[in-house]
């Protein structure tokens, strides 16, 4: 277990150290840049010039970057380059106050997720074939099909402009008033957990109906076991390993979703932050943005690569 | 209960009124959905739409332009007088002038604010435009005398541009962590990039307004989203809305679209400094293919109209004889110039962010087209479009526009003069239309300033370095709450009459 745990987390940490690489060319690959961004478009060259020597930005990239990894491994991921309000403000404090918002909305729109898809995914598999089964797929096909910001909209028009139940704008910090913090994140969590639903109850229901065809339940049935246990007992737990799964899979969706949602609902989370950094040329704001939601999706699945063992007591985890 | 109270205030309003003893505050809290949010907070160098909507609540300067009659008024200046000679202006400021940190607002600020403004170091916005002026001083607390280099007719129209303009504490602490101005709203606080709060300033200069108690602007950077928000009475304003979603406002209950005619006008230009557009009869050419009745309606989905300069809603009217439309004429002229096959791929400026460029584009290339010029719409992202247009001027072609400025000398001499710090056409005017563009900004007489600009115009229509399309609609929409909200040509939040009512 702990070997395996070893070679999962080298894995995680190569894995997050490429995709940092990535990051930082792909950024000095936009047109532009931080000089000209904060300087506009009346700057003259020399100007410009000037601006990024005093970044260091005319240095070659692989020092850059040699720079920039000693830093990060100290989680020191330097000052943002934009102008204005937020100049000189440290990184990690951007990224510190965008988790605070992201974090919140990407766990309440799993469960949402979850809480919706896994129910629906099940009563498919137990009428399978039937009409409850149908109604589910169709509807599974429906959401996955729509895109957040037209759901998100679909929302805001019912909830807040038709019913006026809930907000759609007006962002208030957990710390200082966690209901209304609560209140509006509920409709773009709402928006991430309904598309994240499709897929999971697809899987449930898949894994339900393969798992309820399948000799432990079969058994279980012959012996007299009640329905009910049946399928809380064998049919659930058999089934969670790949709804697990989808689950962790969809972290990578459901980032690219919170960015769109958090900008529909304006929402200043990590998804903001990165938008707001490439529009500015931050580059040391957008590289770490992208190392944080790297880190974060190999994380999740490794954690679920741990749980499976949790949930299903046959998977052992071996190293190698 | 709640009908009572509000009948009561109708009372209690119109007493007031009747009286004219109308006190500040007591009207509620405005929400305002903006775009984007603070960016940059120092009023001398921000640029940002965004910005200077609420910038201009908190700062103020020594003028400030009428909402009717578009000509300078005073703000923070009580009088002003120029000398004979027109090289001496005094500037009496009102009595009893206070910043919001509670410090005197005197002489020394202005003297203070104006030189910033004209320092290099700063990069503030209105530098060129304060070229002319050699030197400011305070001759006692309340007096400010500025002294020019020669006679400049449109420094009243400078120093009334909001925010550029604004009046900053000498004394003051760091503006970009704290706005300090002297307007009519203070500066609370703001959660970056979502919310900025601003409340009455109680010694503000005129003890009647303002009537607000407070401002809130709100962020939401998707439209579809910003106009829901005023649907449903999340917010009371918005500071801009598309031409695509202004049907939508206009059909919705307790709503209202506010149009009003903006100083925005867009162009096609060209790169003068590049063949074959050096050659006034290939610019022609092009601007005789173009057909601007075609192109207006496309863009501004039929709500703006036609332009033939680039001056719109100017307190001085400019008047030109305009190329027609006439494709016949445009083949001809290109032909005498040699010029066959003609090439070229030309952008909208700011990416995908201003629609009825893009939908300016797609007319102008099948126009083009008509004529035998293969002209390629591309689009390219903000920052490429300035770094190539702007900055290295490697390009053919493009369009874009001009938002700010109520008086013609600012829509054409940063662009088309010797000086002009614009003039990205690399255009080089003739002595004559030099001559025009300088003696246009030392002239102080509306009528003789009308003249000049409408030659000068006549000579920039008939050399084409550009060619004005049409005046983008001004909208903007309210809630039916709102009451005394106004705005100018340059899109200006004026809230300072402003009151909620239910």
């Amino acid at each position: 277990m702990l070997r395996f745990l070893f070679w999962r987390l080298l894995g995680a940490a190569v894995l997050i150290l490429a995709v940092s690489v990535l990051a930082f060319a792909l950024v000095r690959f936009l047109p532009g840049g931080p000089a000209q961004a904060a300087l506009g478009l009346r700057a003259s060259p020399a100007e410009v010039e000037r601006l990024n020597a005093a970044l260091g930005l005319d240095r070659p990239v692989a020092v850059q970057y040699a720079e920039w990894l000693g830093r990060a491994l100290r989680l020191d991921f330097g000052t943002s380059l934009s102008g204005g309000a937020r100049a000189g403000t440290p990184v990690a404090d951007l990224i510190a106050r965008g988790l605070a918002v992201t974090v919140p909305l990407a766990l309440l729109g799993t469960a949402i997720a979850v809480a919706v898809g896994l129910p629906l995914g099940l009563a498919a598999a137990a009428r399978a074939g039937r009409g409850t089964d149908r109604a589910v797929s169709a509807a599974a096909v429906v959401a996955l099909s729509l895109p957040p910001f037209y759901l998100g909209y679909l929302l805001i028009l019912v909830f807040a402009v038709r019913l006026g139940w809930l907000p759609s704008v007006g962002y208030v910090s957990p710390a200082a008033d966690p209901a209304g913090f609560l209140r509006i994140i509920l409709l773009p969590a709402l928006t991430i957990g309904i598309i994240n639903a499709a897929p999971v109850a697809r899987t449930a229901r898949a894994a339900a109906v393969e798992v309820a065809a399948g000799e432990p339940v079969r058994l279980a049935r012959l012996a007299g076991a009640p329905p009910g246990v049946v399928w809380f007992k064998h049919v659930l737990r058999g089934a969670m390993v790949p709804v697990v799964t989808v689950v962790g899979l969809q972290v990578g969706f459901l980032m690219g979703g919170v960015i769109v949602v958090e900008n529909m609902f304006a929402l200043p989370g990590l998804g903001r932050q990165m938008l707001i950094a490439a529009e500015q040329r931050d580059y040391p704001t957008l590289q770490a943005v992208i190392v944080v939601f790297a880190a974060a999706f190999v994380l999740v699945n490794l954690l679920v690569d741990l749980l499976y063992a949790a949930i299903d007591p046959r998977i052992r985890p071996e190293g190698g | 209960m709640g009908r009572t109270a509000s009948l009561w205030a109708g009372a209690a309003a119109l007493a007031f009124g009747a009286t004219g003893a109308l006190a500040q505050g007591g009207g509620g809290t405005l929400r305002i959905g903006v775009a984007q949010g603070l960016v940059a907070l120092d009023p001398h160098t921000s640029s940002l739409y965004s910005d200077v909507r609420v910038l201009q609540q908190i700062y103020r300067g020594l003028l400030t332009t009428d909402p009717e009659t578009l000509a300078p008024v005073g703000d923070m200046a009580e009088s002003w007088e120029v000398s004979e000679d027109g090289l001496v202006w005094t500037v009496r400021l009102r009595e009893g002038l206070t910043f919001h940190d509670g410090t005197a607002l005197t002489a020394s600020d202005v003297v203070y604010s104006l030189n910033r403004i004209r320092d290099e170091a700063t990069g503030a916005t209105l530098r060129s435009d304060l070229e002319p002026v050699e030197s400011v001083e305070a001759v006692d607390d309340l007096t400010v005398r500025i002294a020019l280099a020669r006679p400049y007719g449109v420094l009243a129209a400078v120093l009334a541009t909001p925010v550029w303009a604004a009046i900053v504490p000498e004394e003051g602490g760091d503006l970009v962590a704290e706005p300090v101005g002297s307007g009519p709203f203070r500066f609370v606080g703001q959660i970056e990039r979502t919310s900025i709060s601003l409340e009455r300033f109680e010694d503000f200069h005129d003890p009647e307004r303002p009537l607000l108690d407070a401002v809130e602007f709100v962020v939401v950077p998707d439209e579809s989203a910003r106009v829901a928000a005023l649907l449903s009475g999340q917010v009371d304003l918005l500071d801009a809305v598309s031409l695509p979603l202004a049907g939508q406002v206009e059909a919705a209950p307790g709503v209202s679209l506010l149009a009003y005619e903006s100083a925005w006008v867009d162009e096609f230009g060209m790169n003068t400094q590049r063949p074959p557009f050096d050659d006034v009869r290939v610019r022609r050419a092009i601007a005789m293919a173009i057909d601007k009745e075609a192109v207006a309606q496309a863009a501004t989905m039929g709500r703006g109209a036609v332009a033939h300069t680039m001056v719109s809603a100017s307190s001085i009217p400019v008047e030109v004889t305009p190329l027609p439309h006439d494709p016949e004429a445009a083949r001809a002229l290109l032909a005498e110039a040699g010029v066959e096959d003609l090439s070229f791929e030309f952008a909208p400026c700011g990416g995908t962010a201003f629609p009825h460029m893009m939908r300016a584009a797609e007319v102008i290339a099948e126009n083009l087209r008509a004529v035998g010029i293969d002209a390629r719409n591309v689009t390219l992202e903000a920052g490429v479009w300035g770094q190539r247009v702007v900055t290295d001027r490697d390009y053919d072609a493009f369009v874009c526009g001009l938002v700010n400025g109520v008086d013609p000398d600012q829509k054409t001499f940063r662009y088309f003069s010797r000086e002009g710090v614009y003039n990205f056409s690399g255009f080089e005017p003739s002595d004559e239309l030099q001559a025009l563009l300088e003696r246009g900004r030392e002239e102080t007489d509306p009528a003789v300033r009308s003249d000049i600009y409408s030659e000068a115009w006549q000579i920039l229509v008939d050399e084409a370095p550009w060619v004005p399309l049409y005046v983008v609609p001004g909208l903007m929409a309210l809630s039916d709450r709102v009451e005394g909200f106004r705005t100018t040509p340059d899109s200006d939040l004026v809230l300072t009459d402003v009151r909620l009512v239910d």
